[in-house]
C-alpha cells in the first residue's frame, strides 16, 4: 500500500472522513456513490477541449457549478430538456438528492491521468 | 442472384410425405426503401418460386414486396416414384435462378 | 469491524484531514477489533473487476485494502474490438495497463487464481501463493465452450477465429479479413443467449461488411448463422447493413438454417439442417459460461453462470463473495462493459458499507450499449434497472429507431467514443 492522500486529493480524504462518521455518512456515500455512477459516462476526453461548455454529448461534471448541474438534471428528471439515457439516469431521484449530488460534482477536481503507456486511452 | 439452397430427403418410401426446404439469399428489395440520396430504392423482388417434378408443376407461389430478405419456403408433397425436384424463382426483370435435387423413392 | 457512529454533516470542502482519519483507525484497534483495515480482494482486472477495485480504494481510502488480481500484465478491451477489425482503431489503442491502480494505492497481483477456498477464505494463485480476504468481489468473466459446437476447439479458433476475448484473436480475425477476395463469403455463427455483448455480432458484421465495401470487396458477402430467431435491435440492424452495404450481409435464424450440426476446420465449412455453408472465412463465436475459477468455487448454478442477490451482486452461496460483470445472472441487464462497471460499483458500495458499517446506498444499476452501423451512423440502447421481484428488471428503457436523422446517428457515434474513453479511465486512471 502505498497510497498517499496528500498527492491523491480530495476523494482520499472523502474516504479517510467517512471512516469515522457514518449516520449522515451515510448520504455522503450514497452521494459518492450516485456520483461515481456519473463517471461511466462524463470523464473528460484526453482529445477533448478543456472547456466544460465546448460540445460534447457527455461533458465533464466534475468542478461544474453546482447550479448548472441542478438545472440541467432536473430538467432531464422532468422532461424539459429531452435525452432518453439522461431521463433514464436520474429516473426516481428527488430534488434534494440531486441538489447534494450537483454539489459534490461541483466539489471533485477531474481526474486527469493518461494510462500506463502515457497514452490517453481512446486516442483515435 | 445466388445460389439456391435445397432439402429434401435422399431416400424415401413410396406414400412418404417429403418435406422439402428451401433457401435464396436475395434483398426483397421492396421499392418503397428511401436509400441515402433520398430516393426510392428501385424495387427488386423474387416475385415468382416454383416448384416441379419430373416436369409436372407442384407448387407456384407469388411473392409480395411485403415479403422479408431471404425468401425461405418450406411445404410436403407426396412421393410415388423416383425423380427430380426442381425449384425456379424469377426476380424482377425476368431474371431466373434454378436449384434441383434427385430424390429416390423405394416401392 | 465497526466503525464509530457519529452524526456528521462535513462535505468534502470542510475537510477533516488526516488526524480523523488516524483517530477511526486507533479507536478500532482500542476495542480489539483487527488493527489491520478490512481487506478486499478484487479477482480479475476487466470492466468489472477494475472500477470495483477502484471505486473501493477511492471511497473507501485508507480504511480499506484492496487487492488485485489479474492474470494478465495488461488489458485488451473487446469493447472497441470491433473498431479494430474494421480497421477503425489499432491494438495499442484498446489496451491498457495497471500502472494507475497501483499509483492509488492499490495492490496489483499479476497472477492467475487457481481456486477460491472459500472455508478459508482465501485465494490460491498458481504460484501457490495465498491471498486471503475478507469480502471478495469476483470479476473474471467468460470462459469460451468451444466444444459446444462439434467440431470446433481452441485449435480450430486459429482457423475459425472467434475474437471474443480480444487480443491475439483480434488480431487474427482483422488479418484474415484483410487477405479476403473481392468476391469472398463470410459465414459467422452466433450463439444462443446468454453471451457477452448481445448487440456485438452484429456490429462486427456491419463493421466488416464496412471494411470490405471501402476497399472495393463490394461484392463479398457476410452469412450470420444465428442460434437465435431474434435479436438485439434488430430492426436498426437489417435496415443498417441494407442501407450501408446492400446484400452483403444476409442473417438466417434457426428455423430457416435448420440449425448449427457441426464445423469443419479442414474443409472451412459448417453443416446446418438445411445445408453446408463453406466459407473464405468462417467466425464462430461458441456458447459462454462463467470463467472456470467461479464454477470451480461452486458460485454457479447448473446453467454455468452464477446467480447474485440484487441489492449487493453478492453471492447467494457465499456472503462474503459478489460476483458482477458478465460471470453474474444479472437478471435483465446485458453481459456488457458498462453494466459490469455498473455492478463493480454496487459491489464495492456495498462491501464498504458492510465492512465498515455504513447503512449501504441502494444500487442505481445502469446499461447504454452503443454499437456502429458504420462509421458515422451509431445506434445505443439501455437502461436503468432495479430490484424487483428479487431480480434485476428495466425501471427505464431508451433504444435508437430506424429512420433517424442522420446528425443523430453522428451525435451516437461520439458517445460512443466519450463513453471508451469514460470507461477505460474509470478502469485504469
Ligand atoms: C466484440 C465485442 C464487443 C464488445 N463491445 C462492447 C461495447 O461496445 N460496450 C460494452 O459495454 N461492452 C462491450 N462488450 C462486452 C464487454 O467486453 C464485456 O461485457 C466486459 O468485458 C465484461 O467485463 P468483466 O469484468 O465481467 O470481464 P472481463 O472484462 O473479461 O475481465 C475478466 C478479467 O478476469 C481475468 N481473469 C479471469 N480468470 C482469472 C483467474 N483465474 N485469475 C486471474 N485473473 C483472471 C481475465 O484475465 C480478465 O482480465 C463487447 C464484447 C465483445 C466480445
Amino acid at each position: 500500500m502505498t497510497g498517499q492522500p496528500a498527492k491523491r486529493g480530495v476523494a482520499a480524504v472523502l474516504g479517510a472522513a467517512l471512516l469515522t462518521m457514518p449516520a449522515a455518512a451515510a448520504d455522503d456515500l450514497r452521494i459518492a456513490y450516485l456520483a461515481a455512477t456519473c463517471a461511466g459516462c462524463h470523464a473528460p476526453r484526453a482529445d477533448a477541449p478543456a472547456d466544460p461548455a465546448a460540445d460534447s454529448p457527455m461533458p465533464a461534471l466534475a468542478g461544474r457549478p453546482a447550479d448548472d448541474t441542478l438545472a440541467a438534471l432536473k430538467a432531464y428528471r422532468d422532461g424539459q430538456r429531452p435525452s432518453a439515457v439522461m431521463a433514464a439516469a436520474v429516473a426516481g431521484l428527488d430534488d434534494a438528492t440531486l441538489a447534494a449530488l450537483a454539489r459534490h460534482l461541483e466539489a471533485t477536481s477531474p481526474p486527469n491521468r493518461p494510462n500506463a503507456s502515457g497514452q490517453p486511452g481512446a486516442a483515435p | 442472384m445466388e445460389r439456391p439452397r435445397l432439402r429434401l430427403p435422399e431416400r424415401v418410401r413410396a406414400g412418404d410425405v417429403v418435406p422439402v426446404r428451401a433457401l435464396l439469399m436475395h434483398p426483397m428489395e421492396s421499392g418503397l426503401r428511401l436509400g441515402p440520396d433520398g430516393g426510392r430504392v428501385p424495387r427488386r423482388i423474387v416475385y415468382r418460386i416454383a416448384c416441379s417434378f419430373e416436369g409436372e408443376p407442384l407448387l407456384v407461389m407469388d411473392l409480395e414486396p411485403g415479403i422479408a430478405a431471404n425468401p425461405y419456403v418450406e411445404f410436403a408433397f407426396l412421393a410415388r416414384r423416383s425423380g427430380t425436384l426442381t425449384v425456379v424463382y424469377t426476380e424482377d426483370g425476368g431474371a431466373e435462378t434454378a436449384v434441383e435435387a434427385f430424390i429416390e423413392v423405394e416401392a | 469491524m465497526t466503525a464509530t457512529r457519529q452524526p456528521f454533516t462535513a462535505t468534502r470542502r470542510r475537510v477533516l484531514g488526516l488526524a480523523m482519519l488516524a483517530t477511526g483507525v486507533m479507536a478500532v484497534s482500542a476495542r480489539g477489533a483487527t488493527p489491520a483495515p478490512p481487506r478486499i480482494v478484487v479477482l480479475g482486472g476487466g470492466a468489472g473487476g477494475a472500477v470495483a477495485a477502484r471505486t473501493a480504494k477511492r471511497l473507501g481510502g485508507e480504511a480499506v485494502s484492496v487487492t488485485l488480481v489479474e492474470a494478465a500484465p495488461s488489458y485488451v478491451t473487446c469493447f472497441f474490438s470491433n473498431w479494430v477489425i474494421a480497421g477503425l482503431r489499432a491494438m495499442e489503442d484498446i489496451t491498457h495497463g495497471y500502472a494507475g491502480l497501483a499509483a492509488d494505492g492499490i495492490a496489483v497481483v499479476h497472477g492467475r487464481a487457481e481456486a477460491i477456498d472459500r472455508d478459508a477464505r482465501a485465494i490460491r494463485l498458481a504460484t501457490g501463493e495465498t491471498i486471503p480476504y475478507d469480502r471478495l468481489i469476483l470479476a473474471p468473466g467468460i470462459a469460451l465452450r468451444h466444444e459446444a459446437v462439434p467440431g470446433y476447439s481452441e485449435a480450430a479458433a486459429l482457423t475459425m477465429p472467434h475474437a471474443w476475448k480480444a487480443g491475439p484473436q483480434t488480431t487474427l480475425l482483422r488479418s484474415r479479413l484483410e487477405a479476403l477476395g473481392p468476391t469472398a463469403s463470410i459465414v459467422m455463427l452466433v450463439p444462443p443467449n446468454p453471451y457477452r455483448c448481445p448487440p456485438g455480432p452484429y456490429e462486427r458484421a456491419a463493421l466488416m461488411a464496412h471494411r470490405l465495401k471501402a476497399t472495393g470487396r463490394a461484392g463479398a458477402r457476410l452469412t450470420i448463422l444465428d442460434a437465435k430467431e431474434t435479436f438485439s435491435k434488430q430492426a436498426l440492424f437489417q435496415e443498417g447493413w441494407e442501407r450501408h452495404t446492400p446484400g452483403m450481409v444476409q442473417w438466417l435464424p434457426p428455423s430457416v438454417h435448420g440449425g448449427i450440426l457441426s464445423v469443419d476446420p479442414a474443409t472451412n465449412s459448417v453443416e446446418t439442417g438445411l445445408d453446408v455453408f463453406s466459407g473464405d472465412l468462417i467466425t464462430v463465436i461458441p456458447p459462454q459460461q462463467a470463467a472456470p475459477i467461479a464454477v470451480d468455487a461452486g458460485l454457479a448454478d447448473p446453467d454455468g453462470w452464477c446467480p447474485v442477490v440484487p441489492a449487493a451482486m453478492r453471492s447467494p452461496m457465499d456472503s462474503f463473495v459478489h460476483v458482477i460483470g458478465d460471470a453474474a445472472k444479472a437478471g435483465e441487464m446485458p453481459k456488457s462493459a458498462f453494466a459490469a462497471a455498473s455492478q463493480g460499483r454496487v459491489a464495492a458500495v456495498a462491501v464498504l458499507a458492510d465492512l465498515l458499517g455504513w447503512p449501504r446506498p441502494e444500487p442505481r444499476y445502469f446499461n447504454t450499449c452503443w454499437s456502429l452501423i458504420a462509421p458515422d451512423d451509431g445506434v445505443k440502447v439501455g437502461a436503468l434497472y432495479g430490484e424487483k421481484a428479487g431480480g434485476i428488471a428495466t425501471v427505464k428503457g431508451f433504444v435508437s429507431q430506424p429512420g433517424e436523422p442522420a446528425a443523430e446517428r453522428r451525435r451516437a457515434v461520439d458517445e460512443a467514443e466519450n463513453w471508451y474513453a469514460a470507461i477505460t479511465a474509470e478502469m485504469f486512471g
